[in-house]
């Protein structure tokens, strides 16, 4: 095989940054180890993409090429695990159950064990069919709050069982929750499967999800806006106080560090972001009435500015 | 067998993972950690799953609920892969005459069609 990157990918010298992209991506989709199990001629040119493509989609290391600074060889990928070493072995627990329950191929082998059983061969017993149980979805729902300061909550299996379900903190919605052995006995002597715990997060009124931050809507009256000052505001930890600066418009968002949700595999948090939201009184009395109109007399300004009529 | 591993090492030791990414993957089921006493623990099944959904995100830029499907396409591939491996193997253990009739029943089916 060719040791030239364009060649590799099958592109001119000249090809641009979307084409290489594209070739990349043609010959990943036809060739990747784990799409093409078992073919090692799709692999070494799956492996020969990928670093020709290494090479070429940083535009500088594709100058030192071009340059002749750096060879094709010194891009070797590191040592890589696929998935299919993996995947074909009868532990994957992602064949049999996940998404497309009561569908996995391992109910071929079940019903056509099952059905010789039944009688085909004038019952004449053939050996019993072993295989791993059924995983059994469940679904939990759980509290903002619980999610995100983690939480142990209760299940009740069908059969009475109660199980304990440890909720990380900052666990996301839809999250899945493996139980080992808590699911559908097994065929046989085969061990029982899982209990798959899907978990479900409430919405909160006042606090809003977006990934590792947090963000709520903290309404503020006229004055505020004008003036600006402390204002207390919720947070998970509890009220502080934040400040408002003199001159605030709706819209403003004022970040709170470290005060969102835990990061996963960290201890470092998130932020909270505050929108600010002028909002006006119940009711506009004569009092302020008559202020705006003076003041609209030698003060008018035009926030519009700009925009198309 | 080898340990398991938690969310902070699981990161670590896959290339491009990070943990936005994660729970990105983790919303769409792309994998199910295990509870276990040290917290959710991840196997090498797991890395080696993340590290196949984070090159095809890479090249492909998919939705994670897509990315999801494809990737049960995949296990079910895999999945049929072995069973069959195991038929074969049954079938290899016949003796002959079963062995050669098998063979040529198997043959008509796949050949004879349309």
């Amino acid at each position: 095989m060719s040791d030239d990157p364009y060649s590799v990918l099958g592109v001119s010298k000249d090809a641009s940054a979307a084409e290489i992209k594209k070739a990349y991506r043609r010959i990943a989709k036809d060739c990747h180890p784990d799409l093409k199990p078992g073919d090692e001629k799709a692999e070494a040119r799956f492996k020969a993409a990928a670093a020709a493509y290494d090479l070429l989609k940083d535009p500088e290391t594709r100058a030192k090429f071009d340059r002749g600074e750096i060879d094709a060889s010194g891009q070797e990928r590191p040592q890589q695990q696929y998935y299919r070493e993996y995947a074909e072995t009868a532990g994957n627990p992602y064949r049999a159950g996940g998404g497309f329950e009561g569908d996995d191929m391992s109910d071929i082998f079940a019903q056509f064990f099952g059905n010789r059983r039944g009688g085909g061969f004038g019952g004449a017993r053939t050996h019993e069919f072993h295989a791993p149980g059924h995983d059994v979805n469940y679904s939990l729902q759980i509290s903002f709050l619980d999610a995100v300061f983690g939480a142990t909550q209760k299940l009740t299996l069908p059969n009475g069982d109660r199980v304990e379900v440890k909720i990380p903190a900052g666990i996301t919605d839809g999250q899945t929750i493996r139980l080992r052995g808590k699911g559908a006995p097994g065929y046989g002597e085969g061990p029982p499967g899982d209990a798959l715990v899907t978990i479900r997060v409430a919405e909160h009124p006042v606090f809003k999800r977006e990934g590792d931050d947090i963000r709520i809507t903290l309404p503020i009256t006229i004055d505020e806006a004008v003036l600006g000052g402390k204002v207390p505001a919720p947070t998970i930890d509890g009220r502080v106080n934040v400040t408002v600066p003199e001159g605030t418009s709706s819209g403003k968002t004022l970040r709170l560090r470290g005060k969102g949700v835990r990061k996963r595999g960290s201890d470092k948090r998130g932020d909270q972001l505050i929108e600010l939201s002028v909002v006006m009184p119940d009711k506009i009395d004569d009092e302020l009435k008559q202020f705006m109109q003076n003041w609209r007399k030698s003060h008018s300004y035009d926030p519009r500015k700009g925009m198309p009529a | 067998m080898t340990r398991s591993l938690t969310e902070a090492e699981l990161i670590e030791a896959v290339q491009n993972l990070t943990s936005e990414r994660l729970s990105r993957f983790l919303s769409a089921r792309i994998v199910i950690p295990r509870q276990s006493d040290r917290g959710l623990v991840y196997e090498r099944l797991d890395m080696a799953r993340l590290q196949l959904a984070c090159e095809l995100d890479d090249q492909y830029e998919m939705e994670p609920d897509a990315l999801s499907m494809v990737l049960s396409l995949i296990d079910q591939i895999h999945g049929l892969r072995a069973e069959l491996r195991e038929v074969l193997r049954a079938i290899d253990a016949q003796p002959d005459p079963v062995r050669s009739q098998l063979v040529e029943r198997i043959g008509t089916a796949r050949f004879r069609r349309g």
